[in-house]
């Protein structure tokens, strides 16, 4: 048994996270306006620079967008960290959605003057992130797993937006190649999905699944086992793809980071069955879903070293992307969302007044319907992408849309929840 | 055990928070700190440290005392600053 010093009061103002959490159905929206728009053509290569235009719609305005809002919000109040300059953190926002739309804009074609103001946005946008986060995450001990996963994350992002930096720039003329650009691709790709993301969501699942599934908690020699595999596995097939290793080399690296995800699963999947509370809501469905996905992606991903087929590249990409990334962060909104409304708005008024609880503040009804969406554009998406049914990528292009709208405005109507309208 | 910064004579109301999820544990230890008597102190007991639950408890001039276990769980006790 040992005493503690206590938390001081770190949370950053409630504007910084909602304004990332609100932005990222805004992309949504927009990425499936664009897969109705063109169809089954977005997945017929991976080079394309309309394919490589939604892939970023997602990956920047929706997984990194809630990924920076999380960050802001999670590495003071459950690591202890010291985000400095945090208003900075409201530019990060703005230069993050500007340089999405310049990128997007660049690779459509819009103006050659859009790559340049991308670079410019994206790159001080990251810089500044980076900077506070790993201030924020490199000044406290490292004794719990999330910290360590949260690290691993920011390490990798900061290799990947390097990386992506240095494509842009390759691609818009800016400057000449510096590496061949499969194994700068392959790189980035590695990095941005399985380290970035991947860690973050591992790590926050380690948290956040106790927290607010009261499960038995996460086996502490587990998850530090899961992320020295994860991150041997992450570092090998690194330095394997910029030596041009061999697919057996590549297969032999990848492997343990494969089995680590089928084990996080396979952890998380019990401990939510195990739940003390048996209740069954929308959010304990977009983990379930996008625990299956993602140990799936990654297989996918192992098996292109061997067979070369676009479509297992487009299999991992749907399954990590809409299946893991989008559906979990989805799903933690709406834990997180609704619980930072109550803490910022409502826990003052407590044996004062009367305060909602979190289903009041975005009640059950409200989230079942777009999950219905958000599954069913997943569902629709992996066999129209992968067997190139058009009718049915524009199907899903239309439920990823209402998808998106229908969680945004959920989010608006937590958002617009006052204690003076409650109390109406 | 009380800790030794907690006076003798105090008597304990004990809040169990263990199996809820938030925000109710944070309800239950407010609620309960705004009825709070003279000479008595709220025992929380938690799966993990109620981060978000200390500034609160600043807000409202209260002297706290945690104390973590090996498995995550907590106990914090929580009286009036002026006692």
């Amino acid at each position: 048994m040992r005493s503690s010093g206590l938390s001081l009061d770190q949370a950053p103002p409630e504007d910084i996270p909602f304004r990332f959490f609100i932005t990222a159905p805004v992309f949504g929206l927009l990425a499936g306006s664009f897969v109705l728009y063109r169809g089954s053509s977005l997945f017929s290569s991976s080079w394309s620079f309309e394919t490589i235009a939604l892939t970023h719609l997602i990956t920047l305005g929706w997984v990194i967008m809630v990924m920076m809002g999380a960050f802001y919000q999670m590495v003071p109040v459950l690591v202890g960290g010291q985000v400095p300059w945090i208003s900075f953190s409201r530019l990060v926002h703005a230069l993050l959605s500007l340089g999405v739309i310049a990128l997007i804009g660049g690779l459509l074609q819009y103006s050659p003057l859009l790559y340049p103001l991308a670079i410019s946005t994206l790159l001080l946008a990251f810089i500044i992130f980076l900077t506070q986060l790993l201030t924020a995450l490199f000044s406290v001990e490292a004794k719990r797993p999330i910290v360590t996963a949260m690290r691993i994350s920011l390490v990798s992002l900061t290799f990947a937006v390097l990386l992506g930096i240095l494509e842009i720039g390759t691609f818009s003329g800016l400057w000449p190649a510096l590496l061949d650009r499969t194994i700068l691709k392959s790189l980035h790709i590695t990095l941005a999905l399985t380290g970035a993301v991947g860690g973050l969501i591992v790590g926050v699942g380690f948290h956040v699944i106790p927290m607010f599934y009261l499960s038995s908690p996460f086996p502490q020699q587990r998850a530090v086992w899961i992320l020295r595999t994860g991150m041997f596995s992450l570092a090998a097939v690194s330095l394997s793809l910029l030596l041009s290793a061999n697919s057996t080399t590549l297969l032999l690296v990848t492997l343990p980071g494969v089995l680590a995800s089928i084990i996080y699963a396979a952890t998380v999947l019990r401990m939510l069955q195990q739940r003390k509370r048996k209740v069954v809501d929308a959010t304990l469905r977009f983990w379930q879903i996008g625990l299956l996905a993602f140990p799936f992606s990654l297989l996918c991903l192992t098996v292109s070293f061997f067979w070369t087929d676009e479509r297992l590249l487009f299999g991992f990409g749907l399954l990590f992307l809409l299946g893991f990334a989008v559906t979990i962060t989805n799903g933690m909104l709406y834990k997180i969302v609704p619980f930072l409304i109550w803490f910022h708005r409502f826990s003052s008024l407590v044996g004062k007044a009367k305060v909602p609880l979190l289903k009041d503040i975005l009640p059950e009804k409200r989230t079942r319907g777009q999950l219905h969406f958000a599954t069913l554009a997943l569902f629709l998406l992996l066999p129209g992408a992968i067997l190139q049914i058009d009718g049915l990528v524009r199907i899903a292009g239309v439920c990823w849309m209402v998808s998106s709208l229908w969680l945004g405005l959920n989010l608006m109507h937590a958002l617009r929840l006052k204690p003076v309208l409650y109390e109406q | 055990m009380i800790p030794d910064s907690v006076s003798c004579g105090y008597s304990v109301i004990t809040v169990d928070c263990r199996d809820l999820e938030p925000p109710e544990p944070l309800v239950l230890v407010l609620e309960a700190i705004e009825k709070l008597e003279p000479y008595e102190v709220v025992k929380m007991l938690h799966r993990h440290s109620p981060k978000m639950l200390f500034p609160k408890l600043e807000e409202r001039k209260m002297q706290t005392h945690l104390k973590e276990f090996e498995d995550g769980s907590i106990e914090l006790w929580i009286w009036k600053e002026d006692k």
